[in-house]
């Protein structure tokens, strides 16, 4: 341990990205800022039951309901400041102080991932490469980008997962289980790496010495996970209204691939699609021409091909889930919570290289867990990141 | 360059100097006591910036120092680019950032015996003319990408997201070929045998200065920072060319020749320096480290035009409403301070802070209250703040100083926040600040005095001391 003091790799840590990310926020932002801004207004202003049916903007909510209950508790925060940044009709709103305060919404949830992250440091008594994994992942360009810049809410969300890992990281399962059921609840794209959860508690179930012992593990974890749902789905059931929340939550209606495409599988499949198209309307064979007008025209819509098989939401997850098998294997044989960690990359990384629709963003679903890999032996994993 | 390293060296550590014999230096002995009372201040103080570079040095990852600081650098300069700049979206005269585009437009579409006459009511040129050369060249690269930017008279009051982003990146292109190896080369000379972490913040501290990096990349400036940096450059160039290798002679005629066709047009700070520093090595007088001092106090002298300004211009406002932009001239007194950082801590960090604060009317008129605040902010935090400060090392008076200082800005933010002035005193939070700021640089004048003296006339305690060591 050399002469860095605990607390002022903390608060120097916390300081430096204060002042790297205020200074960020004149900066362009995405349509997703107007996205949050108006899932501020619809939680502040509707009732419950409204808040998955609601329209008027087309940027619906579209995420599941502890998001929506943490925009309600931040919309409170918000009208306290500038009442005008949660009203339903300000339509793109975007003035400075309302681009400031939400911002700043940004940095304050970020504090769930920092205290992670100082946890983790914790865990492994503050090791000089524990210190520099928090700070790599804390300043990660990533977050940098995509929320401070773009917006969104990612650190926030990931500080969850990895609060789930490192109470793997100490054994505490049911605490690990129930976050990561959290999380799921907050974001439901959280789901491509619940395979490697599935596997690890089931595996480590049974590998309990008694079945009874077994049998108790499952069950409570099962309950764990199952609670958290209800509590999050149980109103929206309770109303009747499950069928337009799913809805709302797995849009198929949208295309294979994202409007701005990323860098998968799907993205090659399609330009495969492009060239096979040129090389038949070369020979004359048929015409196929407008209808596959461009996939990448900017809309969410549906994606057609021209020569090869339209693909169907299910054959992804088939695909996806087929990919992650050999994490899954691995981890299933050997449940400690490194293996875990590595399952967990690995899985996002399959659902990014397979999955339906998926954004370029999600990249970050691979990138965060691969950094935990960072100081073991492994000569490869830096140059992912 | 490397020839002259090794006496330089050995010359540095003691014990080498002893063993060997030599003595290269007419001065050493002054020179040794100097350096060793240097060396006491330098022992590490338990300070955040301190802490990183010996982490790096800890980590064997020194060689990463400059890299992480340049980085940093730029970071900052670019984020506070993203911010407004002076006179943004205010027909009819904008600002600052208007002056330099439309300089760019006369230099590069007028022949040049018309820069200097041409419609001077509409920004017409009035800074030396190697500022217009810069802006010529800016110009003509600026009509290469797009000329709409810098079309004659067409072009007045442009703004657009493209023509911005360039101006900036002129600011930070040219802050990264002038400014910053100016500093580094300096300290690097200039502290040679200080400890590699004192090397690694000194060079550190003028780069991610904050005053510097608002005036310049947000409210708009290049020229006074071209000023700055190749005076820097220029007093590094004297101070290097005594150990310069006859290979790099051509090198070093270029910058010969730089300070004469610069001198000229200079303003008398850095002119008072090159000359001084020019006169003094060619007496071989003085040591590498008294001459910097020596710049620096008459830096220090030359503060008082600057504070006299300062004078009129609160004169100015109570009379008249007419606001002339004089806050910007501390930047002439800041700079040279930060240079001393490693030997002057605690000084430099608050006379930074209150620069900064004393600049703040004008960056909260330019819409940067954000920039100022966060720069502001990571400033006191890495020089001066609990709880790594040295106030375990250093006096009450200076913790006495610091406290006085911080409350009294942050007093003051909380009334301009919180209370509008009364009607017959508009410019009360104005008049206050500056009030303020001169009263801490008349301080900091006598102050410097007072050190710039010490080091003339070193006390004799201090000479003893080295004997009996």
């Amino acid at each position: 341990m050399a002469n860095l003091k605990n607390s002022v790799w903390i608060v120097s840590l916390f300081a430096v990205s204060l002042v790297f990310k205020v200074l960020l926020f004149p900066s362009y932002h995405s349509t997703d800022f107007e996205v949050h801004r108006n899932w501020l207004s619809i939680t502040k202003n509707l009732n419950i039951s409204q808040w998955y049916f609601e329209d008027t903007s087309e940027w619906t909510l579209d995420y599941p309901p502890f998001f929506a209950w943490f925009e309600y508790i931040l919309s409170q925060l918000v009208f306290l400041i500038d009442p005008n940044v949660v009203k339903l009709e300000n339509l793109n709103y975007d003035t400075q102080s309302c681009v400031y305060v939400h911002r700043s919404t940004v940095i304050l949830s970020e504090l769930i991932l920092f205290w992670a992250l100082i946890r983790f440091a914790n865990i492994h008594k503050n090791s000089i490469s524990s210190i520099i994994i928090s700070a790599l992942v804390f300043l990660s360009p990533g977050f940098l980008i995509v929320d401070h810049v773009h917006f969104q809410y990612n650190g926030f969300l990931f500080g969850i997962l990895i609060w789930s890992i490192n109470f793997a990281l100490e054994n505490k399962d049911f605490a690990s289980a129930a976050l990561f059921a959290i999380l799921l609840n907050f974001k439901h794209i959280f789901v491509y790496i619940a395979p490697a959860y599935f596997v690890y508690f089931l595996s480590r179930s049974l590998k309990k010495p008694t079945y009874l012992q077994s049998l108790s593990y499952l069950i409570k974890i099962g309950f764990c996970v199952i609670s958290i749902t209800l509590i999050s789905f149980g109103p929206f059931i309770y109303m009747n209204q499950m069928k337009q929340v799913l809805s709302r939550l797995f849009p198929f209606k949208r295309g294979l691939t994202h409007a701005y495409w990323a860098p998968n599988f799907w993205a090659l499949y399609t330009v495969a699609d492009r060239v096979l198209i040129f090389i038949y309307n070369a020979f004359g064979k048929m015409g196929i021409s407008s209808e596959i007008a461009s996939n990448t025209r900017g809309i969410v819509g549906n994606t057609n091909f021209g020569v090869l098989y339209d693909i169907k939401p299910s054959w992804t997850f088939i695909i996806t889930i087929l990919s992650q098998i050999p994490f899954l294997l691995k981890l299933w044989a050997n449940p400690v919570p490194n293996t875990l960690v590595w399952a967990i990359s690995g899985c996002g990384l399959s659902s990014f290289l397979f999955g339906w629709h998926v954004h370029e963003k999600a990249v970050l679903l691979f990138l965060i867990p691969l950094w935990y890999l960072v100081s073991y032996p492994f000569p490869f994993t830096s140059y992912f990141l | 360059m490397l020839k002259g390293k090794s006496p330089r060296k050995s010359l540095s550590s003691p014990k080498t100097a002893k063993k060997s014999g030599q003595i290269t230096h007419p001065n050493n002995h002054s020179n040794k006591s100097i350096k060793t009372k240097l060396s006491t201040k330098l022992e590490n103080p338990q300070n955040i910036l301190f802490s990183w570079f010996s982490f790096l040095q800890s980590q064997n990852s020194a060689h990463l120092a400059i890299i992480f600081t340049l980085i940093l650098s730029f970071y900052l300069r670019w984020t506070v680019g993203l911010g407004s700049f002076s006179g943004e979206k205010t027909p009819p005269m904008h600002g600052d950032y208007e002056a330099q585009r439309h300089w760019m437009e006369i230099t590069f579409h007028l022949p040049s015996n018309q820069w200097y006459f041409y419609d001077l009511k509409y920004w017409g040129l009035d800074y030396p003319p190697l500022t217009a050369f810069h802006s010529y060249l800016c110009g003509f690269v600026a009509n290469l990408i797009n000329p709409k930017w810098v079309e004659l008279d067409a072009s007045r009051g442009f703004e657009s997201y493209e023509s911005k982003l360039f101006m900036r990146a002129t600011v930070i292109l040219f802050d990264f070929l002038v400014y910053i190896p100016g500093v580094i080369l300096f300290l690097n000379k200039y502290l040679h045998s200080a400890k590699w972490t004192s090397k690694q913040a000194a060079i550190f501290i003028p780069l991610i200065q904050p005053a510097l990096i608002l005036i310049d990349n947000g409210h708009f400036q290049i020229s006074n920072l071209v000023k700055i940096g190749s005076s820097v450059l220029i007093t590094s160039a004297i101070m290097l060319s005594p150990w310069i290798s006859s290979t790099e002679q051509l090198y070093q005629i270029a910058f010969r020749v730089f300070p004469f066709a610069r001198g000229l047009f200079e303003d008398k700070v850095a002119n008072l320096w090159c000359v001084l520093s020019v006169v003094v090595k060619l007496k071989n007088i003085f040591s590498v480290d008294q001459l910097a001092k020596m710049a620096a106090g008459f830096t220090a002298l030359a503060f008082l035009p600057s504070n006299l300004f300062m004078v009129f211009y609160l004169l100015k406002t109570k009379e008249s409403h007419e606001k002339k932009v004089h806050e910007k001239s501390i930047l002439l007194a800041v700079l040279p301070i930060s240079l001393l950082f490693v030997d002057e801590v605690f000084p430099c960090s608050i006379f930074v802070q209150v620069s900064i604060f004393s600049m703040y009317p004008l960056l909260q008129r330019d819409n940067l209250e954000l920039q100022y605040f966060a720069t502001l902010g990571m400033w006191i935090f890495i020089t001066s703040l609990f709880p790594f400060s040295y106030m375990g090392s250093y006096g009450y008076l200076k913790v006495i100083t610091s406290a006085v200082v911080s409350f009294f800005i942050l007093l003051w933010h909380i009334a301009f926040k919180v209370i509008t002035p009364p009607s017959n005193l508009p410019h009360i939070f104005e008049l206050s600040n500056a009030t303020f700021s001169f009263g801490v640089f008349c301080l900091f004048y006598f102050y410097f005095s007072y050190r710039t003296i010490q080091l003339f006339w070193p006390p004799s305690t201090s000479a003893s001391k080295i004997k009996t060591n």
